[in-house]
């Protein structure tokens, strides 16, 4: 290894990344993007549902009842209309997500101890939102359902000669109590992002001086490809540690998600995770000649399957097998179980050293294949 | 020449691509210190033969030597003995003159003293000073060979290798290259370079012929001229070029008929008698001649006639 070169080279292509817009757009402006939009974007929680009611009682019940839909902050009320037809029209249109439809005489029934029927009509477009909102709808009902039989208990005879038995839950969600979307993605918006700028960008710098000409140059120069890779790969391992921090620094200040276990060991574990990906990203840049092919095959063979297999979007729980069987082979999901676990839990390197250790043995097999395949420099 | 003072020799080296033969057995000698051209149209084979010899390209068969070492089993040697340019010599387009210079210094191993001391002279042979802050996308053709060529021999390396480094540039700036050449063959380097420019082989010590994969001749630019020597040459200045080109070529005594600028070249059987055939045969058809005379052959003349033999 010869420093003065490798130096050389790493010098050159900080100043050609300083120079181009572009690129330093890509490397720092692009993450904070990423993160704003994925975080304020992408909801897994529902909020403020719109509703529009049909109340045909109009009683002071059904108000009531009605009304604990919007004390949840869960629905906004959208539209009161007084026709079935006005609520389908307002669910085509899209203006609604869902419909309450409260019959007549529901006060006066539930007041006879006769069964109502209560109807909520969903937009299920979005399968997502519309099962969240018909779960809300059956707690609320539910809800008031058993306040009408105890209110009922209690007038028969007060105070009841009985205890009323009843099973209280309380559910607390842990690592994430407000179940803000936001803390579930940026551990993962950080791999995919460090991705990017690892192997995405260094596969494409590898390929430019293929496709100027320029590697010739080098090839009838003393240096070895390993000095030219390592040289050219260093400004970028810089880069995507840095974007690690600015994405923790945004997520702080602007979610207010703190990192609750050790950055340090966040920091080394994300290194381990750069070998992987540089290491994708010239063995991408041994494959193809073009900067256009060097861009599409890092797309097709790191980013996708990273982005779809890692659990960053879609649980790999409910995943068929075939697929979590790819998913085995995805260097981003076991970055994205481990930088959960100390970002969110907390937890050390006890709880995931299985995955650190398979990082640690695809880095090494992609650090030897691509050197492997720079050797064969001669055509 | 005594082994130690030949850089450069190739011993049947080949190369194809399938069925097409690039490079077909050229053996060179080349001498320590020359000025060795290889002359020939494109896509004779003289880029192949230069990339073999630096060790860009992996020879199908044959050898080749560079400064005493096998260019394909001891490439790393070469590697620090030789200076490439080629045509489409990359430079960095988004580095300043100078950075370029340091880059390329810094992929040769200089270390700061050596780098600094190459740099300056560098900046001053190329009168590149003034430059040296420049972008090097907004640097004029003359100058970007110019630092094109401080790149590449930045390392002092004993050997260089150009491959058509003067193309596309204007005659002017063709000159001032040529000019640095020679005073780099002066102070002991060997210099191969790859032309299609007659005036320029006319600047080399020895000529190699190229014409479709082999070597067709070997000799200093006189040497190949006398070669060619019998066929004497005509010159016509003529007001009615493309007349007296056909009329010179249904003339019996004239083997090759070329335009040369605004002059006709004919390649002759015998000088006298045929330049009064033509006389006649203008003044017959009315066409204006200014002048015919006898011409020592040019490069070209002779690298035609050398082809059709």
């Amino acid at each position: 290894m010869e420093p003065i070169a490798i130096r050389a080279v790493a010098r050159k292509e900080l100043l050609r990344i300083r120079r181009d817009p572009r690129t330093l757009g890509f490397m720092i402006i692009f993450p904070i993007f990423m993160l704003v939009l994925y975080g304020f974007g992408i909801r897994y929680d529902v909020h403020s549902v719109s509703m529009a009611v049909l109340d045909m009682d109009q009683s002071p019940s059904s108000r009531g009842y009605v009304e604990r839909f919007f004390s949840t902050g869960y629905f906004v009320r959208t539209a009161d209309v007084s026709s079935y037809g006005q609520l389908t029209s307002l669910l085509d249109a899209g203006r609604v997500r869902l419909g309450l439809v409260v019959p007549q005489g529901f006060g006066r029934r539930l007041a006879l101890s006769e069964r109502v029927t209560v109807q909520a009509l969903l937009d299920g477009t979005d399968n997502n939102t519309a099962s969240i909102a018909l779960g809300y709808f059956n707690a609320i009902s539910r809800g008031y359902s058993v306040e009408v039989i105890l209110d009922r208990l209690r007038r028969i005879r007060y105070p009841p000669p009985f205890q009323i038995p009843a099973l209280e839950a309380e559910g607390r969600v842990w690592y994430n109590p407000g179940l803000q979307s936001a803390h579930f993605v940026v551990p993962g918006l950080i791999a995919i992002i460090m991705l990017q700028v690892g192997a995405m960008m260094t596969a494409i710098t590898i390929v430019q001086e293929k496709e100027s000409g320029s590697v010739e140059q080098l090839i009838v120069s003393p240096i070895r490809p390993s000095e030219l890779v390592i040289g050219k790969i260093l400004p970028y391992v810089l880069f995507a540690m840095v974007d690690m921090l600015l994405v923790i620094a945004v997520a702080y200040l602007v979610f207010g998600l703190p990192v609750r276990g050790s950055l340090l060991l966040l920091l080394c574990m994300a290194l381990l995770y750069l070998t992987n990906v540089l290491g994708l990203g010239v063995v991408v840049s041994t494959m193809t000649k073009t900067v256009q092919s060097a861009m599409l095959l890092a797309f097709l063979l790191t980013l996708l399957p990273s982005i779809l297999l890692s659990g960053f979007v879609f649980p790999l729980e409910n995943m068929p097998a075939v697929l979590r069987a790819m998913s085995l082979a995805v260097p981003a999901r076991y970055f994205l179980e481990i930088i959960r676990g100390i970002y969110l839990k907390g937890t050390g390197l006890g709880a995931f050293w299985p995955q650190a250790l398979f990082l640690a043995g695809f880095g090494s097999a992609m650090l030897l294949i691509s050197t492997l395949r720079l050797k064969k420099r001669l055509e | 020449m005594s082994p130690d003072s030949i850089a450069v020799a190739a011993d049947k080296l080949t190369r194809t691509y399938g069925q097409f033969v690039a490079v077909d057995r050229i053996d060179l000698a080349v001498g320590a210190g020359e000025i060795f051209g290889f002359l020939g149209p494109n896509g004779a084979g003289k880029s192949t033969t230069i990339r073999m010899l630096c060790g860009i390209l992996a020879p199908t068969s044959g050898s080749a030597r560079v400064g005493g070492y096998d260019v394909v089993r001891e490439p790393g040697r070469v590697r620090r003995i030789i200076g490439y340019m080629s045509q489409k010599f990359s430079l960095y387009e988004d580095l300043r003159l100078e950075e370029n210079i340091e880059f390329f210094g810094g992929v040769q191993d200089l270390d700061a003293d050596r780098l600094r001391r190459r740099k300056l002279w560098a900046l001053e042979t190329g009168r590149l000073g003034e430059y040296r802050r420049e972008f090097t996308r907004n640097l004029p053709g003359g100058v970007r060979q110019r630092l094109a060529l401080a790149c590449a021999t930045i390392h002092e390396p004993p050997i260089l290798f150009l491959d058509e480094p003067t193309a596309g540039v204007d005659p002017r700036s063709r000159r001032d290259f040529w000019d640095l050449i020679h005073s780099l063959s002066g102070g002991g380097v060997t210099i191969i370079v790859t032309t299609h420019y007659m005036d320029e082989a006319e600047h080399c010590d020895r000529l190699a012929l190229m014409h479709r994969g082999r070597l067709v001749a070997v000799g200093t630019p006189r040497d190949l001229k006398e070669m060619s020597r019998q066929s004497p040459v005509l010159e016509i200045e003529t007001g009615d070029l493309p007349a007296m080109m056909d009329l010179a070529s249904e003339m019996p005594g004239v083997l090759e008929i070329g335009l040369y600028g605004n002059r006709l070249h004919a390649v002759v059987r015998a000088t006298d008698s045929t330049r009064r055939a033509l006389l006649d045969a203008a003044a017959a058809r009315n066409i204006h001649v200014g002048a015919i005379r006898s011409i020592t052959p040019s490069l070209e003349d002779a690298f035609v006639s050398l082809l059709e033999d």
